[in-house]
């Protein structure tokens, strides 16, 4: 089948669905006070995002997503490609490290809260753990399969220590990195959503919360889309900076 | 003549020997099982730019008990030609004729050996063998004794509860020898079996197979690349050419078996095969 | 006095006078060597316990923010005996987050294998619901909890639903894949030995399917763990989640310590159990496994 008729097809897909849920509302099969109709939930989100403030509580919710992806990926990125490197670090933080990976990262908040209280701290924490692990992963395997020739080849060249990591490590590591990263944002991204609903003043999951303490549901279903959006515009994002930038040196 | 069950059904299906597909009923004439005929076959595939002719005009008679070798270059439609006989689809012209009657689908009177062995990895190398067995209905005790007593044929009887996965290349193949023979087909289709394998292993593979055919009335239709192994091997080999595929020329081996390879009559054969194939 | 070079010299140690330590001591310092990267792991976490432990019982950290190891060891005691909160013990909650987990798992995993199978046979279907399972994916499962406590009440059966939801898209993806990966030649060979319709499908397509299912399988695990005690810290009595959540509510640091230590525990087990499901399923499928 060629391109354009996967996504002919694909999209006639995505609107037989809003259809079905246009014409679901309208026959009423679900109580259309939880479940408004598509064109309702539309409708609202283009209010929130003129007259209301949609777009400052995405923007709030973004800077915490991002702040907490940073500093868990950057750790997750450092560690993880100082484990691939040297056994002895791998070995030595492997264990403590194994040990706190199967805590869904949620589970942070109690204690980020009673560490950092209810402010931005504790969620930002918990997104830095959800971003951590993936990272970690990558990174660790992405370094250690490195192909030995490789970096005997770039040292034989004269290169010094720093500059064999940036020039050689990197780009090596990066197919493995990128899909490290891609992971870890949608992770993070959960994250926030998740304890932004538990305890926020701002953001997305204050809006659900909104939504729900006011019995407001085409709040609460414009919230749930435009997340689901967002994340689904940050893969591709995702997708077209690690295609385009780093990995255009290997064949799709 | 006499009313052939091919393949057993579900039991609340079949009502005696009249099977829900018609089809499936063979009335063979006494004595001419194994009978391949071939008539102006010709096949076609979809291809990125209208179709692409994959054999033309083929037509060929292959007797009961007739050891067959197909040899030609790659894209001469050797591999058509054996799926179009298992049945795995229909000629987009002309008949394809097993004992007289029409192949629509793949049935236990063909048995099928593919190149990479296609044996289940699920299963045992005793439960591949028995598949065909199962499929019919056949009891769990009597098709483990057919499937033992076969591997103990091609030599595989200790490695039975080995997964394919533990087995050589080699026994891979006899395996998947094994199992085709499993289902006593009147008809044995191999395309490039021995392919994959080393030379060694091949002879000694050519070797298992005409012992294993020399005592039995099966047809034997052998697809090969190689001109040494159709000559070891066949009754008649058949060259085709290349885009479209047809029937280039066919030639005779009257040598008595076991063939001596180093023999003058043998080699006598390679030049002219090489130059049919070549043209 | 021997001399240095002889001709039946072969061991290049003899050429130079050694004291050979006593074989006792050279068996330990090889056992030694050998496992020393592996013990590194457990040695650092033993010392960041000790070290904890100090640092907390002295006050050289806060207490109340760090307990210290005992502290939570005594907790979870507690959570045995007299539990927490007062009269819940830790059986209760494990259990009712076993069994949460367990029914929105298979709900939806059995719904997804059903579907997937029925959707993954056909090409143009399988295409067309690529872009609605992405969307379905999307979305963050948690922020559907008031939604579905809105149309299915405040109890179980919502939080079912939730995991099943989570599960279904994950599972529903790699069985579709697997599905429309099945190697046409099991399906020939299948042929070929006179497997049809109902016997083609259920001896050949799906054990050659399976494999590579799993991965989503084992993945839906993981998210169905995540989402449950997600759904339990946003609103349930009993439950890990719900644990914790108390736990934080009251400022109970080291009952929160103590939560966390078995929701890990937890997380661990179910793992590790699809993988030996996965084991004894489909022991022939190493060669997917390895490149996992």
């Amino acid at each position: 089948m060629t391109r354009t008729r996967k996504t002919t097809v694909q999209v006639i897909a995505v609107f037989v669905l809003v259809g079905l849920w246009q014409a679901e509302a309208w026959f009423g099969l679900v109580d259309r006070m939880v479940l408004p109709s598509a064109l309702t939930v539309f409708e609202r989100i283009i209010q929130e995002t003129t007259r209301g403030d949609l777009l400052p509580q995405i923007w709030a919710s973004m800077q915490r997503a991002y702040a907490g992806f940073a500093i868990g990926g950057s750790a997750g990125l450092l560690l993880g490609m100082a484990a691939g490197w040297n056994r002895t670090v791998a070995s030595a933080i492997r264990t403590p490290l194994e040990l706190i990976r199967p805590i869904p990262p949620l589970a942070w908040i109690t204690l980020a809260i009673i560490w950092f209280g209810i402010d931005d701290g504790s969620k930002v924490f918990v997104i830095a753990m959800a971003a951590f692990f993936p990272v970690f992963t990558s990174a660790e395997r992405g370094v250690r399969t490195i192909d030995p020739v490789l970096i005997r080849a770039a040292t034989t060249l004269g290169r010094t220590r720093w500059r064999l990591v940036y020039e050689v490590v990197l780009p090596a590591a990066a197919p493995e990195l990128a899909t490290g990263i891609k992971v870890a944002w949608s992770w993070s991204f959960a994250a926030l959503v998740a304890s932004e609903l538990l305890a926020a003043q701002s953001g997305l999951g204050f809006l659900i919360n909104q939504g729900r303490i006011n019995g407001d549901f085409s709040l609460i279903v414009a919230s749930v889309l435009v997340i689901a959006m967002l994340a689904l515009l940050s893969d591709q994002l995702f997708r077209a900076i690690a295609l385009g930038r780093y990995l255009r040196w290997i064949a799709p | 003549m006499r009313l052939r069950r091919s393949r057993s059904c579900h039991p609340c299906l079949s009502l005696g020997l009249l099977l829900v597909e018609p089809e499936q009923v063979t009335l063979v004439p006494a004595g001419s099982s194994g009978l391949i005929q071939l008539r102006g076959v010709s096949h076609e595939f979809p291809g990125r730019q209208g179709n692409v002719s994959a054999i033309e005009r083929v037509s060929l008679e292959i007797d009961t008990g007739e050891f067959v070798c197909v040899v030609g270059r790659s894209g001469c439609g050797k591999t058509t030609l054996v799926n179009l006989l298992a049945g795995f689809f229909r000629p987009s012209r002309g008949e394809v004729l097993i004992n007289g009657s029409q192949v629509k689908a793949p049935g236990l009177d063909r048995g099928v050996v593919f190149q990479q062995s296609a044996l289940f990895p699920w299963l045992t190398a005793r439960d591949n063998v028995a598949f065909g067995s199962r499929m019919r209905g056949m009891r769990k005790r009597e098709r483990t004794r057919l499937a033992m007593d076969l591997l103990a044929r091609v030599g595989l009887e200790e490695a039975h509860d080995r997964y394919p996965r533990q087995l050589s290349g080699g026994m891979q193949q006899r395996v998947a020898i094994a199992r085709a023979l499993a289902t006593d087909p009147s008809v044995l289709l191999m395309d490039e079996p021995f392919g994959s394998l080393d030379e060694l292993t091949r002879t000694e593979m050519q070797d298992l197979l005409l012992s294993l055919w020399i005592n039995t009335p099966k047809t034997v239709l052998f697809v090969t690349h190689s001109i040494l192994e159709a000559v070891t091997l066949a009754d008649r080999v058949i060259v085709m050419s290349q885009r479209p595929g047809r029937i280039a020329a066919e030639f005779r081996i009257d040598l008595p078996r076991p063939r001596d390879r180093s023999a003058a009559e043998f080699i006598s054969y390679y030049g002219p095969i090489h130059r049919a194939i070549e043209s | 006095m021997r001399e240095p070079f002889t001709e039946s010299t072969s061991d290049p140690r003899q050429l130079v006078a050694v004291d050979r330590p006593r074989s006792s001591e050279r068996v330990l310092v090889s056992f030694v060597r050998r496992h020393q990267a592996a013990a590194l792991g457990p040695v650092i976490v033993a010392a960041i316990g000790i070290g904890w432990q100090y640092a907390s019982s002295t006050g050289l950290i806060s207490p109340f923010l760090f307990p210290a190891p005992t502290v939570v060891a005594r907790s979870i005691g507690t959570l045995f005996t007299r539990g927490f909160p007062l009269g819940v013990t830790i059986n209760e909650h494990l259990v009712a987050t076993v069994l949460r987990v367990v029914r929105g798992y298979l709900v939806g995993s059995s719904a997804a294998i059903v579907v997937g199978v029925l959707i993954g046979r056909s090409g143009v279907l399988s295409l067309a619901v690529e872009p609605i399972v992405t969307l379905a994916r999307s979305v963050a499962v948690i922020s559907l909890l008031p939604l579905s406590v809105a149309l299915l009440g405040a109890g179980e059966l919502s939080r079912t639903a939730l995991i099943a939801y989570a599960v279904f898209w994950v599972a529903v993806t790699s069985t579709i894949a697997a599905v429309r990966e099945i190697d046409p030649l099991m399906i020939r060979a299948g042929r070929a030995q006179g497997a049809r319709g109902v016997a083609l499908f259920r001896h050949v397509a799906l054990p050659a399917a399976l494999p590579r299912i799993f991965p989503g399988l084992k993945t839906a695990v993981g998210l169905s763990f995540t989402v449950i005690v997600a759904v339990e810290l946003l609103g349930a009595q009993v439950g890990l989640g719900a644990l914790i959540a108390e736990a934080q509510r009251l400022f109970r640091t080291d009952m929160v310590v103590a939560g966390m230590v078995f929701i890990g525990l937890v997380g661990f087990v179910l793992a590790r159990a699809l993988d030996l499901i996965e084991a004894r399923l489909v022991p022939w499928a190493d060669n997917l496994r390895q490149g996992q």
